[in-house]
Formats: C-alpha cells, sequence, structure tokens
C-alpha cells in the first residue's frame, strides 16, 4: 500500500513539474532565429499566471567598455487564463540574453541565447505547410529560415531583420495582411507559382512581376528561371544598409540638437569684463554704499546669468516622423535625437532603440536610456504600419494637404512651380532615395513616396 | 558713528587698501579666465564647470589660510574687517560662477555653491588662524609662506588617504560633502567666536 501511495505521490509531482514547464513560453526571432541590431517578434504565452511579468535582460558590453544592461520589461494582465503576447523587441548586439517570466518574485520560467548563434544576416523566410520544394544546394540570399505561414506576424516593425518572404508551394494559409506587412516594412515578398494557384487572395496580391509595396516588394517567381537566382537578384542591394536606416541616419543628422551655448563666449567675456571694472569702481571709490552696490550688482549679474545660460530643460529631445509609402501601404519610421545636458534619464514614450549602446529600460511603448552628460544619440523607434499620404496617381505625386512636393531628380530635389527651395530634412532624405521619389514634409512628418518598378 | 556705520567703513577702508582692492579685480579676472580657456576645449560649455570650481575653490582656501595666517598681527577691528572683505571678494565672483555652472549644466545643487563660497573663505581663515597661532608658537613664522600652500596639499592627501572629502576644497567643489560642510562651518564658527572673544576682552 505504500508502495502504491509512494508511487501516486510521484506521479503526481512529476504530473505537477510537467505543467510548472508549461505555465510560459517565450519565443524570440523567427522560429527562434533572432537578427542582432534589428526588432525581431516576441510572442509570449502564459497559462493560469495573474500579474505575470517577462524581462528580457542584455549586455551590450564589451571587455573594454564593461557590462553595459539593456532590459525590456512587459507586464501581463492580472486574471487569470491564457493570454498571448505579442509584440517587436530591438535586439542589439549582445554578450548574453536571458528571459525571465515572475509572478512576484517567483521566476516561474526562464532561459538564455547564446550569443554565438545571433548574427546581423537578414533572413529569408519560406512560409510553407510542410518541407519545402526549393532546391537543395543552391545559394539562397539571407539565413534560410522555415516558418508556418499561419505565424507571419501581421507588423511591420516583425519584418525588420527579414529580407524576404517567399511563400511556398501550398502555403494556403498565409495571411494577405502579414505579406502586406512585409512589403510595406522593405521586405521582398514572393510566392512560388503553386501557392497563387491554390489560394486566390494571394493571387491577388501578386497582380505584375514585380510591384512596389511600401519600402519593398512583390514579386513572382518564374520557375523555369531558377527560384534560387530570382531571389538572389531580387535582393541584390547594392547598399549594405536597408532604404530605411540609411533614411534614418540622414534624418538623425539633420535634426541634430544644438548643443552649444545659449550665449556666445566673446559677448560673455565682454559682459565678465564689464562688470569687473564697474565693481572694482564700485568699491573703490563708492565708499561703504558702493561696496554695498557692489555686492547688489553681483547679486543681480548671477541671476541673469543663471537664468539666461542654462539651458531650457535637463533633456532636449528632437522627433521627426518619417512615412515611407508605395502602392497604398506604408511604414512610419520615428527617428529621435536626445542629448542630457545634466546626465538625467532621456525619456522616450514610445518604444526605441539607442544606435549606440547605452543603458536601458524599455517597455512595449516606453523607453528610458541614460546618456553620459552633453552626448547627443540617435534612437531609432519601432516602425509600424500606416496609410502614406503622399502617393503616386497618374504619373503625378498627390500628397493630402497644401505643403509643396518635391520630386528627386538628377539635381536634387526640385518642387512645382513657385514652390520655395526644398528645406534641409528634404534635401538630406532626397540623398538617400532613388530618383524619382516623391518627397514632403508635413506636420513634423517627412513623407517618401518611392516611384514604382523593381529594385 | 553707530558701530554698523563704522564697521562699513572700516571694510572700505580695508578694502580700498592695496592687497585686497587687488584681489577685487584679480580673483572675478581669473574665474572669467578659467571660463574663457575652457569654454573653448574639446568638451565646450560642457567642461567649463568642474576646472572653475576647482580653481574657484584652491584660490578662495589659499586666501583665507593666507590671511587667516597674518590674522593675530592685526587688531580685533581689522581681523573683523579683513574676514568682511574676503566674503564680499569672493561674492564678487560668484556671476561667472554661476555662469558656468548654469552653462555646463553641472549636477550641482545651486544651493551647494551658494553656501560653500563664503564657507570657504571662512573657514579657511579659520584654520589659517590656528595655522598662524602654531607657527607662533613653534617660532617660525618666516616659514608661513611656505607651509600655507603645504597645508592646502595637505588637505588633499588627507582627504585622499581618509576616502572622505573632509578638507579638501578640491573636491567639494564638484560634489557636495556634509562632513566638508561641517568642517567649514566649525571653523568658521571658530574664526567668529576667536574675533567675538578678541573684542571683548
Amino acid at each position: 500500500m505504500a508502495r502504491i501511495l509512494a508511487s501516486l505521490i510521484l506521479l503526481l509531482s512529476a504530473a505537477c513539474g510537467f505543467a510548472q514547464r508549461e505555465q510560459a513560453t517565450v519565443e524570440l526571432g523567427h522560429s527562434g532565429v533572432l537578427v542582432a541590431d534589428a526588432w525581431n517578434p516576441l510572442r509570449l504565452v502564459v497559462r493560469d499566471l495573474p500579474g505575470a511579468s517577462l524581462e528580457v535582460a542584455f549586455d551590450q558590453g564589451t571587455l573594454r567598455t564593461g557590462e553595459i544592461p539593456g532590459t525590456y520589461t512587459v507586464s501581463l494582465p492580472g486574471s487569470g487564463g491564457v493570454h498571448v503576447f505579442e509584440d517587436d523587441l530591438y535586439v542589439p548586439r549582445f554578450t548574453s540574453l536571458v528571459w525571465r517570466v515572475r509572478q512576484g518574485d517567483v521566476v516561474v520560467a526562464s532561459g538564455a541565447v547564446d550569443p554565438r548563434m545571433v548574427s546581423d544576416e537578414p533572413l529569408l523566410l519560406i512560409a510553407g505547410d510542410g518541407p519545402s520544394g526549393l532546391p537543395t544546394g543552391e545559394e539562397l540570399p539571407g539565413r534560410l529560415v522555415h516558418v508556418h505561414p499561419a505565424q507571419l506576424p501581421g507588423r511591420a516593425a516583425a519584418y525588420d531583420p527579414v529580407l524576404a518572404v517567399l511563400v511556398d508551394s501550398g502555403a494556403t494559409s498565409a495571411d494577405p495582411a502579414a505579406l502586406a506587412a512585409a512589403a510595406a516594412a522593405g521586405s521582398i515578398v514572393t510566392a512560388m507559382p503553386g501557392a497563387l494557384e491554390a489560394s486566390e487572395g494571394l493571387a491577388l496580391l501578386f497582380s505584375g512581376s514585380v510591384q512596389r509595396v511600401g519600402s519593398g516588394y512583390f514579386a513572382t517567381l518564374d520557375e523555369a528561371q531558377g527560384v534560387a537566382a530570382q531571389l538572389r537578384a531580387l535582393a541584390a542591394v547594392p547598399e549594405e544598409e536597408s532604404l530605411q536606416r540609411r533614411i534614418g541616419t540622414a534624418v538623425a543628422r539633420a535634426i541634430s540638437i544644438d548643443s552649444g551655448a545659449t550665449v556666445p563666449l566673446m559677448p560673455l567675456l565682454t559682459i565678465g569684463a564689464v562688470y569687473i571694472l564697474v565693481s572694482y569702481l564700485l568699491t573703490r571709490f563708492g565708499g561703504p554704499i558702493g561696496v554695498f552696490s557692489a555686492l547688489i550688482l553681483a547679486a543681480g549679474a548671477s541671476f541673469l546669468a543663471f537664468a539666461h545660460l542654462r539651458p531650457p530643460a535637463p533633456v532636449a529631445v528632437a522627433n521627426t516622423r518619417v512615412l515611407i509609402g508605395a502602392g497604398g501601404l506604408g511604414t512610419e519610421y520615428s527617428y529621435f535625437t536626445a542629448i542630457s545636458y545634466s546626465g538625467e534619464p532621456v525619456t522616450l514614450d514610445r518604444a526605441a532603440a539607442p544606435a549606440t549602446p547605452v543603458p536601458y529600460r524599455g517597455t512595449p511603448d516606453a523607453l528610458e536610456a541614460r546618456l553620459p552628460r552633453w552626448s547627443e544619440l540617435a534612437f531609432e523607434g519601432k516602425p509600424t504600419l500606416a496609410t502614406p499620404l503622399l502617393t503616386w496617381r497618374d504619373d503625378s505625386p498627390q500628397l493630402r494637404g497644401n505643403d509643396p512636393v518635391y520630386v528627386v531628380g538628377e539635381d536634387g530635389p526640385a518642387g512645382g512651380d513657385g514652390a520655395p527651395p526644398a528645406p534641409a530634412l528634404i534635401q538630406a532624405v532626397a540623398r538617400e532615395v532613388p530618383a524619382g521619389t516623391a518627397l514632403a514634409v508635413s506636420g513634423g512628418t517627412v513623407h517618401v513616396a518611392l516611384p514604382a518598378g523593381g529594385p | 558713528m553707530r558701530p554698523g556705520l563704522a564697521l562699513a567703513e572700516r571694510v572700505h577702508e580695508r578694502l580700498s587698501r592695496e592687497d585686497l582692492i587687488s584681489l577685487v579685480v584679480f580673483y572675478p579676472a581669473l574665474l572669467l579666465v578659467v571660463l574663457a580657456l575652457t569654454w573653448q576645449g574639446t568638451s565646450g560649455p560642457a567642461g567649463v564647470w568642474t576646472p572653475l570650481a576647482h580653481a574657484r575653490g584652491i584660490a578662495l582656501a589659499l586666501l583665507g589660510l593666507g590671511y587667516g595666517v597674518g590674522l593675530a598681527q592685526e587688531a580685533v577691528n581689522d581681523r573683523r574687517a579683513t574676514a568682511i572683505a574676503l566674503v564680499i571678494i569672493a561674492l564678487l565672483g560668484l556671476p561667472v560662477e554661476l555662469a558656468a555652472l548654469a552653462a555646463s549644466f553641472a549636477p550641482v545643487p545651486l544651493a551647494w555653491i551658494l553656501a560653500l563660497t563664503p564657507l570657504t573663505v571662512l573657514g579657511f581663515m579659520g584654520m589659517g588662524q590656528i595655522l598662524g597661532a602654531l607657527l607662533a608658537t613653534l617660532r617660525v613664522r618666516a616659514l608661513a609662506p611656505v607651509v600655507v600652500p603645504a597645508a592646502l596639499a595637505g588637505t588633499l592627501f588627507l582627504d585622499i588617504s581618509l576616502g572622505v572629502n573632509l578638507l579638501s576644497p578640491f573636491h567639494a567643489a564638484t560634489t557636495p560633502s556634509t562632513p566638508h560642510l561641517v568642517v567649514l562651518m566649525a571653523a568658521s564658527l571658530w574664526l567668529l567666536l576667536s574675533m567675538w572673544r578678541g573684542s571683548s576682552r
């Protein structure tokens, strides 16, 4: 009897242990594959863990710099049951990545990612229900990752590390909205002819051989010409960085905060010299009242100096949005430039990634970064899908609003008749986009309408 | 003449003497030169505060110690006038200090700067008075010009070896320190009490 009871207890504890392991699952990246220096999808599933939270902790430091911590924290609802949380997480180059799911002080699940398994090479997602029909042994662009079509996320940021998405034959469950998000975010979305024949929804997306959508493309493949060769041709981007990264660098440079003093040095020295002379004359020749007057002068000058030379706020943040669109779809990119005069943390009201490693704490919709005093740093906001306001219609750029539109030609951006010269921001972006791109600035947003055509 | 007016007259008379009237110009000018040189450095306005605060702390400590050592040789009324005159000179440099503090947005509280400037002069003057009495006892007053900077260097080494900012004006210039504030206040109080006792005798 005792043996039976012991066996039962053992069985129950094993069952509880199994249930415990399954209470929280975390998947980072597409099918668990992470790309460094890019936004990667995150999927968290918790079961019956009310008030649980997930913390992902990075160490971005090197042997030379020491530890540079970065954290991403998300709190789940206090109710029980199953909760599925999906977001996109910026993954910097790291020396360690650890995640923990907590409920109060108790760690329910945890894991780590080996930094040696992570590279910055973009991904080629093969979306298929079963084994890929792609010919083996051929060199494909990007790191090959197989995903189930139903798992393709519908968020622009999730496709930041994705060079191309290939919908394999028979992948009928691929969500057209997810593929549109991929193209809008800058990926090349292609489909095998078999997939288009099987799904009417997919066939509608791929109307031409190469069609620009957002900052990416929809492209159909001709099996007779070799899938790998066509993918390599489509993905042959001459520049190392993607279009949106190059635009981001240009915008960050253009919106650089003037960290200089509010008063130039020479007038300050002149005022200082006059002050010293006046206080000398008052002290030397003004008698006791003169000494008192010199003190009053010192108090007034101190107040004026402190009030006029102090930067208006301990932290200054400049923000510009860029909306890149084509084919009725677009992606909005936010670029921030911040400077902390006092060393106080810089707080941004949306998820963002610092351009260089600094200690930070992130959440799904905010970021707090610690910058050294007076150092300026650029941040890239999480890209989001948006409806483009500047579009091409009958070979003519159309913008909702009255702001001037500029078209990039060989001599730079040119406006229509009577348009003022292109502002610095337009000129900065114009150097990074292909000729024929329409640009406009409206309400703090740079609108980019890319021309039709292939890569 | 009312005592207050007489003291004001004496302070003005003391300030008008050649040594202190030069300091009325030299001390703010020194701070202005440090400000100008560091403003043009690689850090720009961001880097002006620390060098200026160090220059301010060392200058005021040297003035306080130097005049404190010589206090014993002065009449009681002159001692008071000298102490007040030195505080006035320290306060005349305040606009340059606050210009540097504001332009650099240094993480130092304004109240600390406002308190530290007069207390550094008075506190080190009190320490200088003790040092002067010691030199007189040892009959080595002639060594005062050497002992004053040596004592200042000693405060620096003492603080470094103790790991606490107790005496050094160098460290206190950029980081508020309660022990340093207490020492300066105690030394200032000692100076004022010694002057009061001197007048009552």
